[in-house]
């Protein structure tokens, strides 16, 4: 997966320099040994190693984006979020900057790096930002497609990779949308939700299901992971008898899956919580709850109306 | 540069204005407001930005004060600026990008520097005409990302970039833990260049502000907490409270 995000990446930049359109610029938290030496060989303007300092690397990719300019960042993916939670929801996600946030070592892909290496609450981390779309591929052909298509998203991305030699799981027929779950195998019985890298297991899972019951089970991949398809989700879950989720995080994709499917019965529900967005504006704390219908007397129209 | 005589007048006027705009608003920082209120007022009224600067405000609470040059410049309208304090008006505490005249969002110190090195750099590999300024809190230098910046800068030579501290050596509980001298140690080190002066000195900060370097430059600004009014100087209180009515009227008093 990293190697096709170079490749595709210095693909995006040799095309920008034809089409002399807007400079691609490529910042790393001093990585890309073995990886990234041919785009800083051709393109050493637009490489930027911001050196072991990935806050001020998320500030300065805010900068250049505040110009204009397109804009990747790259490192390690518990350096690149976690480290750098606030400015990435200030500098980056505030502003809905189209900052193209790049992540390497999903789940458990530096096994041997230890936990200080293995981001498994990532998703539920990225998830929690407004205005982020968050891509979780499943194999390199998707990362390129994603690379193709990742300028039709207007703000900031979080797109999570593995390592390298991931097996190729999509086929040329596979209709791949940034925001839309893709079907991957038709089933009636089971259906089995996957995110990302995981997705090859949740296909060799129900391959070896489908071979004991032809059609059986379904495979519904999510690999856009915010905003969440909840609509091709609940279509595929219906009637099914048993949903089945497999993620290499620790538990984003099952409390998505179970809270979409919760409230689709007969029971009418109500939540009165935030929108997932930023406040824009400020005032009194009695307001700001107002505004967003959280005080007494809406709550209690609003339940009022719903018995009705 | 503008006659110093009118700068004044016009740092009278709005600290007036601010005093009131805090009374009513019951907003905080007036003190750092009236900290920094000089060397925007040189940024903006004594023209040092040119059309193809920009400034961030990285000590994002002296936002009031920001708010009142940019109104005096004619850039926030009067319409707007009448909003401030009253419900659902985008003037808060600490500025909000889209707001004419903010391009950058603060509120949380040690963003500004890394956001301005970046647009520094950008202009530099773009080609493109223009110089970033950013005013930091001293209090600001103690976080780490502020460092990260600042070698950053270093690394890269940024000779459109002027980072302004504004020392009045308090952070929030406290005097502030880097002293001002440490500062001007660790950024000289670092690579930049660096000139200290008094920061509600006019001609000071015009020299400064106009000053163009090989490298990256600091202005290191001694300025005082709540500097104009005689009551307020140099007391932590004014980071927290807001001016009575009554307060208001004794204060603008000392405004001379």
């Amino acid at each position: 997966m990293k190697k096709a995000f170079a490749e595709s990446l210095l693909q995006l930049m040799e095309n920008r320099k034809k089409q002399k359109g807007k400079e691609v610029y490529f910042m790393v938290g001093d990585l890309g040994y073995a990886a990234f030496e041919e785009i800083r060989k051709k393109y050493p303007r637009n490489f930027i190693n911001a050196g072991i300092s990935e806050q001020n690397m998320i500030g300065v990719a805010s900068g250049f984006s505040l110009l204009g300019n397109d804009v990747f960042v790259y490192s390690i993916i518990p350096f690149l979020l976690y480290r750098t939670f606030e400015q990435i929801r200030n500098d980056i996600c505030y502003h809905n900057l189209p900052v193209r946030l790049i992540g390497v070592g999903a789940g458990l892909a530096y096994s041997e790096a230890g936990s200080t290496h293995h981001p498994l609450e990532d998703l539920k981390v990225a998830d929690s930002l407004p205005n982020l779309t968050i891509l979780n591929p499943s194999d390199p052909k998707e990362v390129e497609i994603f690379m193709d298509k990742i300028k039709t998203v207007r703000g900031p991305v979080y797109m999570r990779l593995g390592k390298n030699n991931e097996p190729v799981l999509h086929s040329m027929h596979n209709e791949i949308e940034i925001g839309r779950a893709l079907k991957l195998v038709e089933g009636d019985k089971i259906l089995i939700v996957s995110t990302g890298i995981l997705t090859r297991v949740a296909l060799e899972v129900a391959d070896m299901l489908n071979k004991e019951i032809p059609k059986s089970t379904e495979v519904l991949e999510i690999h856009t992971f915010k905003p969440f398809d909840k609509e091709t989700l609940l279509s595929s879950s219906e009637n099914k008898e048993l949903i089945v989720t497999i993620e290499d995080n620790t538990g984003a994709l099952y409390e998505k899956v179970t809270s979409a499917i919760a409230f689709t019965g007969k029971k009418s529900s109500l939540s009165f919580k935030f929108p997932d967005e930023f406040t824009h504006y400020a005032g009194t704390r009695e307001h700001l709850f107002d505004s967003y219908g959280i005080n007494t007397i809406k709550i209690y129209n609003k339940i009022n109306e719903i018995l009705k | 540069m503008e006659n110093t005589q009118n700068l004044i007048l016009v740092a009278n006027k709005l600290r007036k204005e601010l005093l009131i705009k805090h009374s009513v608003s019951k907003m905080s920082h007036i003190g750092s407001d009236f900290s920094a209120l000089d060397i925007m007022i040189s940024l903006y009224i004594d023209d040092i930005l040119n059309a193809n600067d920009h400034f961030i405000l990285s000590k994002g609470h002296a936002a009031l004060g920001l708010y009142a040059v940019l109104h005096e410049k004619e850039i926030i309208s009067d319409e707007l600026y009448s909003t401030l304090g009253k419900d659902g008006s985008v003037l808060g505490e600490h500025p909000i990008y889209g707001i004419e005249g903010i391009e950058v969002s603060t509120g949380s110190l040690g963003h500004g520097l890394s956001i301005a090195v970046g647009m520094a750099l950008a202009k530099n590999r773009n080609n493109e005409q223009g110089h970033i300024y950013v005013l930091l809190s001293d209090g600001e230098c103690q976080e780490g990302s502020t460092l990260e910046a600042m070698n950053f800068g270093a690394r890269f030579k940024l000779n459109n970039i002027t980072a302004i501290v504004d020392s009045n050596r308090w952070q929030a509980f406290d005097r502030t833990i880097l002293p001002v001298e440490k500062i001007k140690e660790e950024f000289l080190t670092a690579g930049w260049e660096t000139v200290t002066i008094n920061g509600h000195d006019y001609k000071e900060l015009h020299d400064a502000l106009s000053k163009k370097a090989e490298v990256p430059l600091l202005i290191l600004a001694n300025t005082i907490l709540g500097k104009g009014v005689k009551s307020m100087e140099d007391k932590l209180e004014w980071h927290y409270k807001s001016p009575s009515e009554k307060e208001v009227k004794h204060f603008v008093e000392e405004i001379l």
